[in-house]
Parts: C-alpha cells; structure tokens; sequence
C-alpha cells in the first residue's frame, strides 16, 4: 500500500465497531419495545389505536429509534468486514452482506409503522371507512410489522453464523466470543424458522432469542470496546494489511 | 490515467441521467396525476393516464435505480485510493438507498392495483378503494424519504473523501458535507414531525448546488492529473 492514508488502523476500527455496537445495544430497546410491543393490545384494535393516539411522540420516537439503529448498521458491516477480511475475504463478504440485507429490510419495515401514522391521522380522504374499518386496518400492518421482523431474523442469523465462524477462525478474537455469536445465530434462526412454521410456540422462541442475542452479541461487543483485538495476532493473519 | 478520466466522465453522466429521470418520475409526472388529499380526482388520473403514470413514474424510477447501482460502483472506483473503508461505506449505503426505493415501488403498485376496478375488490365501495389507492401514495412519500436516510451516510463520507482526495476541489467536498446536513435534517423532519411536510428552499438549494456541482465537474474537468498520481501511482 503505498499512501498511508488508505491505511487500515485494525485496533481503532475494532474500538469504534465496539462503540457501534453499543449505539445498538441502547438505541434498540426504544426501537423495538417502547415505539411497538407497548402499543400492541393483542387482537383489541380500537385498544390499539387509543394507545396509539394516546402515546403518538412514543411511536415517532420508536421510528427515530429505529432509523438510527439501521443507519449503524450500515457502518457497522463495513468495519467488521474489514476487521474480518483477513479471515476469509469471500466469507467476509457474505457477512457484510447479509448484515447490509438485514439494515434494508429494518428499513424497509418502517412503511407498516408509516401507513399506521397515515391511517390514525386522519386525513380526509379516510372519512369513507368506518372508524372500525381503520382501527382494522392499523392491527393489520402493526401485525405485518412483526413478520417483518421474523424475515430480517433469516439474515441476521446468516450474518451471525458467518461473523461467529470468522471470529472463531480469526485468531485474534477469542474463540469462545465465536462460539457464543454462532448460538445467537441459532436463536434468530429458531425465532424466524420456529414461528413460521409452529406457531403456537411463538412466546418460547421470543425468550430463546432474547437469552441467545444478548449471550452472543454482549460480551463480542465488551470484548471490543475493551481489548479491540490481539494485534500481535492480527499481524500474523494479515502482514499486507498491518 | 485516461481510464480514470474515462470513469470521471461516466460518473457525470450517470449522474445527468439521474437527474433527468427524477425530474420526469419524481416532479413532472406525479405534479399532473396526484392531487394531494383528494383521493378521487387522483383514483381518475390514473386510470385515465395509467401509461403516462407506467411509463413516467414506475419506468422512469427503474432508470433511476438502475443508474444508481452503476454510479455506486463507479463513485468507488474514483474515491477507494483515499479511504478504503469509507469509500466502501459511502457505496453501501447508496445501494441501501436505491433497495428501498426499489421495493418503496410496492406502494404504486397497491395504488394502481387499487384503482383497477379488479373484480375481486368489489366488496369495498369506490370511495373506499380509491381511499386506500391515496393512502399507498403517501406511504410511497415517506418510503421515500427512508432511502434518502441512508443518502445521508453516502454525501457526508462523499464530501469528506472529496475534500481529503486532492483530486477534486476541496469545495465540492464542503458543498456536499452541507448538503449531508440538509439532507439529514429533511428526512428526519419528515419521518418524525407530522407539522413539517415540505422541504425549505434553502435545504432545497443547498442539496441542489451540491448535486449539480459535482456531476458538472466530472464532465468538464474529471480528475486532477497529479493530484491523482500522487494519491495511486500503481493505478497510472
């Protein structure tokens, strides 16, 4: 590499992956369980909507919420994949791309929060559906929003199964930290795999996901914020890249 | 170093493309056949302008997103010698953005399914069809403003690798860092406050001299010769 500036600084790219993660990690819980899970009356439309209209800033904030979560994404798929490349570049790839995936289609899932703030703001040309009819309709795409979120499971999943297999492989993350995010993986894939296909199970996967993600992503994120990563080892994989 | 010209000038291109193809499918077309809040008089355009509304709207995005996916590469290409990462997440995110607007078309396709007078949408009353056809036009408005989110990350790392490249003028960079800043503030006011619904002229004309200034660049004057070589002598 013959201009320093292109030069990739490994330690510094692995603290402020660690700081991304940790965006992630606060930001989520507003996203996630405060703009949606607090809104949902489960089957009770016009209960939904109240809460809705009741807490509308709430909801925004969610959206805000989510908008920034995705956006670190982005970043955040760039850096590891250069943090990961020297692993396996081809594996590398797939990782970022699945984690790119995975932000657009959070992305993409804010239409269903969208056309609820249309529907319970009441614009004129809406006058011709009974209030019923609308409360109806807001369940509905509140309701989509959640299979949304099983089908972003399948990406994410892909990427923390690739992610785990390289930090295992990489030598200088500990290999526990791979294992670990290789089970987080297994909890998405369950989630999504699992309520697609039974169900009736749906509250055991949501606790398995829970219980997995945090194992996995957790101590990875503690990991970077406050090792970064071996450099000793880092030049060892990759003297072209030191 | 005239292949790097050579890809200099397709970048301006692409982006002239672009932005002719926005004019069509993003101002002209939907200023004849939307009438906002006024979902019949909308329902009607359609369907009696429904080539106008495939062509203009539906085919004119496709140039665009297709356009988008070439230029993402080809901005990559002319930035990687500053900044690897960057550059890389400078196309990512743009890429992210044309995704969105790719399946945002979704929405057009509910309002002129809507519209159609399918058999099978006949248990809703006209009002009502044409009522859901105007809400997917708006959801189609802010699915919008969603890609241009991830516009954002793009022209900030855009501007920032412009001003350290030595190979574009510094203040293309800087045109494009305030354009970031009204592009950032445009969507989020648009995403989060039901009171902001159209863009300011100054937000408008801050992003405007940016993304006109640089696509003007390219074809006058591409790349910096030296400035070029003394950033990648391999690629000369």
């Amino acid at each position: 590499m013959s201009n320093p500036i292109a030069k990739f600084a490994p330690l510094k790219a692995a603290r402020i992956a660690g700081v991304l993660y940790l965006i992630i990690f606060i930001v989520s819980p507003f996203a996630f369980l405060i703009g949606k899970s607090s809104v949902l009356v489960p089957g009770d439309a016009a209960a939904t909507v109240n809460t809705i209209l009741a807490s509308e800033s709430m909801f925004r904030l969610g959206i805000a919420s989510e908008t920034i979560v995705f956006l670190v994404e982005i970043v955040l798929a760039a850096i590891l994949y250069n943090l990961l490349k020297p692993v396996n570049p081809a594996v590398s790839l797939a990782a970022a791309f699945s984690r790119l995936a995975e932000a657009i289609i959070q992305a993409v899932n804010l239409l269903p929060s969208i056309l609820i703030l249309l529907l319970v703001g009441g614009e004129g040309y809406l006058t011709v559906f009974e209030p019923n009819q609308l409360d109806s309709l807001v369940l509905l795409f509140l309701e989509t929003y959640d299979y949304v979120i099983l089908v972003w499971g399948f990406f994410f999943g892909l990427h923390l199964l690739l992610l785990g297999y390289l930090v295992y492989k990489s030598g200088y993350f500990p290999r526990l930290l791979g294992i670990l995010l290789i089970l987080s993986s297994v909890g998405y894939l369950i989630e999504s795999y699992g309520t697609f296909l039974a169900p009736q199970y749906a509250d055991v996967y949501a606790t398995i996901v829970l219980a997995l993600g945090i194992l996995g992503e957790l101590p990875f994120t503690i990991y970077l914020l406050w090792k970064g990563l071996n450099i000793d080892k880092w030049k060892e994989r990759g003297p072209e890249s030191a | 170093m005239k292949s790097i010209q050579n890809t200099a000038r397709f970048a301006g291109i692409l982006y002239l493309v672009i932005t002719i193809a926005a004019i069509i499918a993003h101002i002209y077309v939907p200023s004849i056949i939307i009438v906002p809040g006024d979902a019949a008089a909308t329902a009607n355009n359609i369907m009696e302008s429904e080539t106008l509304f495939r062509v203009g709207v539906v085919g004119g995005e496709l140039v665009i997103l297709l356009s988008e996916i070439v230029l993402s590469v080809v901005l990559y290409v002319l930035l990687k010698s500053v900044n690897k990462t960057l550059s890389l997440l400078a196309a990512v995110s743009r890429l992210a953005m044309t995704t969105i607007h790719g399946i945002n078309l979704i929405n057009y396709f509910f309002a002129m399914l809507l519209v159609s007078g399918a058999g099978y949408l006949s248990v809703f009353s006209a009002e009502q069809a044409q009522s859901l056809a105007m809400l997917f036009l708006d959801a189609h408005g802010y699915g919008f403003t969603i890609g241009i989110a991830f516009l954002t990350i793009h022209v900030f790392v855009l501007g920032y690798l412009i001003f350290k490249s030595g190979y574009f003028p510094k203040v293309l960079g800087v045109l494009f860092i305030a354009a970031g800043v009204g592009y950032l503030v445009d969507s989020f006011a648009l995403l989060l406050s039901p009171a902001y619904e159209t863009t300011p002229g100054i937000i408008a004309a801050t992003i405007a001299i940016a993304e006109i200034a640089f696509p003007l660049w390219l074809l006058i004057k591409g790349v910096n010769k030296e400035g070029w070589e003394k950033r990648s002598p391999e690629s000369v």
